[in-house]
């Protein structure tokens, strides 16, 4: 066998620098702002953040780069998973004390928390889209009613109706969580 | 007063429980309310989840 391949590890390592350089620059700070908000522990979620860059670099093959937003997307979700296996982890630990402590004055479990934020998340993601575009106007990004109408191009009166029809649908999808609220 | 037979306030219960709509408004839907029993039931029934949107909110949530 000749010896014509070139060595792999040199200018693989180099790439994935590259790559996860460029991953970085282009999603770091939108998913450690996620993930941070997430975990609510500035050093955890850059631990978190390198990981996720690490297995995104594992999972190169998968992207396409011309489609950054689900790059993006599937960044916050390889991050969330991290986040809620690491809380997992963490209560397999003999914490008995501090978790008595925390029960005994009505501390929510953080993975109960997350779990719930997730849940929430998908079932936003479950609206029709004129539903999700009024509450993101007037709930997300505070505009007033009258903004959120001028913003979307539609009336007024549709946008408290939809208000209105997206607040039952997620009622509906998500009636387990509020009857245990 | 008249009482709205079409329950028109009944569409404005996601704005008002949001607290999206002016005082007015709101002002109308709290009276109608009072007087209305399936309006109000309604509206029970959506509070806990305007209260998790709330919550989801406050946590960091977005859309």
């Amino acid at each position: 066998m000749s010896a014509t391949a070139q060595p792999l590890a040199p200018p693989m390592a180099s790439s994935a620098s590259d790559f996860i350089r460029n991953l970085m620059a282009v999603h770091g700070p939108s998913v450690l702002a996620s993930v941070t908000r997430m975990v609510r522990d500035r050093a955890l979620a850059e631990d978190i953040m390198q990981e996720t860059l690490v297995r995104a670099w594992r999972n190169i093959d998968r992207f396409d780069p011309d489609r950054d937003t689900g790059m993006r997307s599937w960044l916050l979700r390889v991050a969330r998973n991290i986040a809620i296996d690491n809380f997992r982890a963490k209560k397999v630990r003999p914490v008995e004390v501090v978790e008595s402590a925390a029960q005994a004055i009505g501390v929510p479990d953080p993975s109960e928390d997350l779990l719930r934020v997730m849940q929430v998340r998908a079932a936003l993601g479950r609206l029709s889209e004129p539903q999700r575009a009024v509450l993101r106007e007037c709930y997300f990004n505070g505009c007033t009613i009258r903004e959120a109408a001028e913003t979307l191009g539609i009336p007024v009166g549709t946008v408290k109706s939809r208000l209105s029809s997206a607040l039952r649908n997620l009622r509906d999808q998500l009636s387990d969580l509020v009857e245990a609220a | 007063m008249t009482h709205d037979p079409f329950h028109r306030e009944r569409g404005l219960l996601g704005a008002y429980l949001l607290g999206l709509l002016d005082q007015d408004e709101a002002e109308l839907v709290a009276r109608h309310l009072r007087r209305c029993p399936s309006c109000r039931q309604e509206h029970e029934s959506l509070i806990s989840t305007s209260e998790l949107l709330k919550w989801y909110v406050d946590k960091g949530g977005d859309l």
